[in-house]
């Protein structure tokens, strides 16, 4: 690409764009400086650094060498960072170096034009990050800055000020907004026609699959956001919200799994005949149970996990669209949630009594290693005879024992041994809710009664005015289930033997209350915990709420449901193509009308009367140059057609004195009869 | 008035052959108290012109022969120590008349140039710390090789808009170089011209030109033309106030020429590239002011 050559084609870009491009640059790529490899950073850096001296006038402008070489590390150090394996993260760095590097060769209007639109497709690019409303807000100022930056490149010398192009992209943008609301409401929504493959499944957050000591500590800390339930009707009190979302049953080598179908039909192949013996996807299929209909009416609106599980309130009934029902209560999705994902969980309730419990499925739920952890075994074998053989009887002397000790409940627990229910129950006496619920249920396995421990979140803020539970992933907890022969599955949350507060507080509260052992709190603890800010947190994240979930969420499903609402009847498709293209006509008209008042009213009446004139003659195939003043105008027409010269000579030269004479006040009288001389040629 | 007006260019049609228009422009530069600019190769009739013109309007004439070692006192005066008087006496020099031919002015150095402009400008002449008031009317007409000749030194662009107009004279015609040959015109006929016009007189135009009005439609049209030649795409430097305002007065001065009172856009296309020519430099890619006339619409 020659410099010299693009010269002709298209002017220099001016200082001033390049300054408003450069300031495009960094804002667009804030959004996605997490997504970058470390190792490209350096180069942008370099990149728009090298820009800056340029534009200071201390650098010089690489040659085609130097640009290749640049290109060359670019791709080097993308694959340095990023691997071989093309993901959406490669293409958006790839997509974010080109658009660094392309300012070195900015030289022209045209180069800049295509580095503004490269802001644009970045901008675009950050949208699949977060649709958060705090992103939106950005994205769309980034948009109004990159619309500033076009204005600048097109701007002349007098029109260089960060107010005029401030002013007229701050326009644009307004302008562009009811447009794209109608646009956003009506215009049907279209299934992706390609889908980009999102590779990174390591962005798992949460919950995690397994459960090893130390994985909830350290998720307890993390103040973001798990999902928002919204109540319709009835909520549930503080010490009822237990999200279920992992069922662990399987205890190999200190660490416990979910089992899965796989291993239950490789275990026991004579009566796990089908699939429906585990997990169904309708729920009329489900014969391990009865329901009852008097659940709560909730929809919960699940933030990417990266996991299949889908978090319900209390045991998972049946099954809901694109999901999976297990066996052991819960649901999980067909594919990991990597986007927002809104869903009912259904409102009917488990009947306890109902559930069957075959001899295998108790089997699965009392396997216990045959070695280790003898003290604990032993403690559990006293409990168990001390208590009858009564489950439910051995289960409250195990929380006895978790209060009358000095169990401590903390978020940084000891590193447990290899006998590491020994350790946690005699040793140490200190850990968070998995340990106690881990402990709780083998002992109760260790002498027989089938147990399993159950992960989810227990609690969240509620959100009073929009009948709202928020649940963060420090809400994260585990609790226990045992078996009753008669009563079936019993909740039994250890927890609140050792910390009663944690089940109806909330950890916020215990923490405050000096009730828990905390070695190092997180300074967003302290952040959080003053009024104004709780109370604007409050606001923001009932307004974040409602975007999600009326912005965010409006797709096909709930854009129909809309339509239909609005429309009522069975057409509703038409109807809203009515609307869409009626509203269409309206704007159209409405801007042709601003448009033509605004260009009739910075004509004066001599100019208007001079188009009319003007326009006649353009009917009779006599245009006038731009260049070409009335009087020139005339003698050319004379000169071409001296029949309509002789009449049109008269009334050219009135006008001329009409328009360009004595102009302190305009002769009324004269203007009429000129006016209706030219209405008769 | 418009007699006198008439008498003039009849005139000077005998001794100029051929260059009507280019005599109305010079005529029309006076009326707007404008200094002139010729620029042409020599032996075109640039001199000509002048001395005729000096005749015609009856004034002082006086005529600088530029050369490289001429210098400002030659051309303001100097204080010369009169013994008698035992006091230093003023000599005015050549630039104390009314209208001063400055022959060949690209020929003399910078410095000697810009004493000169500087008296154009101002009207008046300081020398030892005294101003000297130039009598009125005062014009300028001064004649100049094309830069690429020998020994020429380039007026700056500074000093260029000092002239209200730049004229070429160009070849005349077959016909009017015949007559040339034959003897019809020229410096011999020169002799023979009579004063059309006296210097009160010419005044009194002046002031009239003044006159002349220029409606908003017409402004706007000048803004046009200012704005297109301001856009960094066609020319280096778009034109100044200062222009804008010389191209109004030469726009009037063409339409009182014509008799009219007021001024039409025909009469700033005329006046528009002896105004402007000499002001602007197109730039790699731009256009010709002559284009830049064709492309900005006169109406709206």
């Amino acid at each position: 690409m020659n410099a010299k050559k693009k010269k002709v084609m298209s002017p220099a870009v001016s200082r001033y764009a390049t300054l408003w491009l450069l300031l495009a640059q960094v804002m667009v790529a804030l959004p996605v400086f997490d997504v970058l490899p470390a190792t490209v950073l350096p180069l942008i850096a370099l990149t728009l650094l090298w820009r800056v001296l340029i534009w200071f006038g201390r650098g010089f402008w690489p040659n085609v060498v130097i640009r290749i070489v640049l290109v060359a590390c670019s791709f080097g150090l993308i694959i340095t960072g990023l691997g071989w394996t093309f993901s959406l993260e490669m293409a958006v760095t790839v997509l974010v170096t080109g658009y660094a590097l392309k300012m070195l060769e900015m030289v022209t209007r045209r180069d800049a034009m295509i580095v503004a639109f490269i802001g644009f497709f970045v901008t675009g690019a950050a949208g699949l990050y977060s649709q958060s409303l705090s992103q939106a807000a950005y994205l769309v100022l980034c948009i109004g800055v990159l619309v500033a930056a076009v204005h600048a490149i097109y701007s002349s010398p007098d029109q260089r000020s960060i107010k005029v192009s401030g002013r007229f992209a701050g326009l644009m943008v307004l302008q562009t907004l009811p447009l794209t609301i109608v646009l956003f409401v009506f215009v049907p929504r279209l299934g992706p026609l390609w889908a980009v493959t999102w590779p990174d499944s390591s962005k798992q957050t949460g919950l995690s699959d397994t459960l090893k000591p130390g994985d909830v500590a350290s998720l307890s800390q993390s103040y973001e956001l798990a999902f928002r339930a919204q109540f319709k009707g009835g909520m549930p009190l503080p010490d009822q919200r237990y999200w279920r979302a992992l069922v662990f049953d399987q205890y190999n080598d200190g660490q416990w799994s979910q089992t899965k179908l796989d291993t239950v039909r490789r275990q026991y192949p004579d009566v796990v005949v089908s699939d429906s013996d585990w997990q169904v996807k309708k729920s009329s299929a489900v014969s391990w149970w009865q329901n009852q209909p008097d659940g709560y009416d909730y929809e919960i609106l699940l933030e990417p996990s990266g996991s299949e599980w889908l978090p319900t309130l209390g045991p998972a009934a049946s099954a809901i669209a694109d999901s999976t029902l297990f066996r052991t209560m819960r649901i999980e999705a067909e594919r990991p949630v990597f986007e927002r994902k809104l869903y009912r969980p259904s409102s009917e309730q488990i009947d306890p009594v109902s559930v069957s419990m075959p001899a295998w499925l108790r089997e699965v739920n009392t396997t216990l290693p045959d070695t280790g952890n003898e003290e604990s075994r032993y403690f559990a074998r006293q409990l168990f005879e001390e208590s009858e053989g009564d489950p439910l009887v051995m289960g409250w002397s195990i929380l006895k024992f978790f209060n009358q000790s000095t169990f401590y409940y903390t978020l940084s627990p000891p590193l447990m041994g290899r006998d590491e229910v020994d350790d946690f129950m005699f040793r140490y006496q200190k850990g968070f809710c998995e340990h106690y619920a881990s402990s709780f249920v083998f002992m109760m396995r260790s002498v027989g009664v089938p147990a399993r421990i159950v992960t989810g979140y227990q609690g969240g803020d509620l959100l009073p005015e929009d009948n709202v539970i928020r649940v963060l992933q420090r809400d994260a907890h585990a609790w226990a289930e045992i078996w009753v022969d008669g009563e079936g599955w019993i909740r039994f949350d250890p927890t609140t033997a050792v910390a009663p507060e944690r089940v109806e507080l909330g950890i916020d509260e215990m923490i405050s209350r000096g009730r828990l052992e905390q070695t190092e709190l997180p300074l967003a603890y302290h952040l959080r915990n003053t009024q104004v800010l709780k109370f604007l947190r409050n606001q923001w994240e009932g307004l974040e709420y409602r975007w999600q979930k009326s912005v965010i969420q409006y797709q096909e499903d709930t854009q129909e449901d809309y339509m239909r609402q609005l429309f009522g009847t069975a057409a509703y498709y038409w109807h809203q193509m009515t609307v869409l293209g009626g509203l269409m006509v309206i704007f159209l008209s409405l801007y042709g009308v601003f448009f033509l008042l605004s260009k009739k009213s910075a004509l004066s009446v001599h100019q208007k009367l001079w188009l009319s004139l003007e326009k006649k003659l353009a009917r009779k195939g006599y245009h006038r140059e731009p260049g070409e003043g009335p009087a020139a105008f005339a003698d050319r027409i004379c000169l071409e057609n001296p029949a309509l010269g002789e009449k049109l000579k008269p009334v050219i030269s009135r006008y001329i004195r009409s328009a360009y004479g004595k102009t302190d006040d305009l002769d009324k009288a004269e203007f009429q009869s000129l006016k209706s001389a030219i209405s008769q040629i | 008035m418009d007699s006198i007006i008439k008498n003039c260019l009849e005139s000077m049609s005998g001794v100029i052959r051929g260059k009507d228009n280019e005599v109305r422009l010079a005529i029309c530069c006076f009326l707007a108290r404008g200094h002139l600019l010729i620029e042409d190769l020599p032996g075109m009739g640039k001199t000509a012109m002048a001395l005729s013109f000096s005749r015609l309007l009856g004034l002082e004439y006086q005529r600088i022969q530029f050369t490289s070692d001429l210098l400002p006192a030659d051309i303001l005066g100097v204080s010369i120590f009169d013994q008698s008087a035992s006091d230093f006496q003023f000599k005015p020099g050549p630039v104390f008349t009314g209208m001063l031919l400055a022959d060949e002015v690209n020929r003399a150095s910078p410095r000697t140039q810009s004493a000169l402009l500087e008296a154009m400008e101002e009207r008046q002449v300081t020398v030892d710390g005294e101003a000297r008031m130039l009598p009125k009317p005062f014009i300028v007409i001064a004649t100049q090789n094309p830069v690429f000749q020998e020994g020429t030194f380039a007026l700056p662009e500074s000093q260029q808009d000092r002239f209200l107009m730049q004229i070429h004279m160009g070849y005349p015609d077959t016909e009017s170089e015949k007559a040339i040959l034959k003897g019809e015109a020229g410096r011999l006929c020169l002799n023979s011209l009579e004063q059309a016009m006296t210097a009160e007189e010419l005044l009194l135009l002046q002031e009239e030109v003044d006159k002349v009005s220029a409606s908003d439609l017409l402004l706007d049209y000048i803004l046009r033309l200012l704005k297109a030649t301001r856009s960094e795409e066609h020319f280096e430097v778009g034109l100044s106030p200062r222009a804008g305002l010389a191209l109004l007065q030469a726009a009037k001065a063409w339409a009182r020429i014509d008799g009219r009172t007021y001024v039409v856009p025909e009469d700033v296309q005329t006046v528009f590239l002896p105004v402007a020519r000499h002001r602007l430099t197109t730039s790699k890619h731009g256009i010709s002011p002559g284009e830049l006339l064709a492309r900005v619409n006169v109406m709206v």
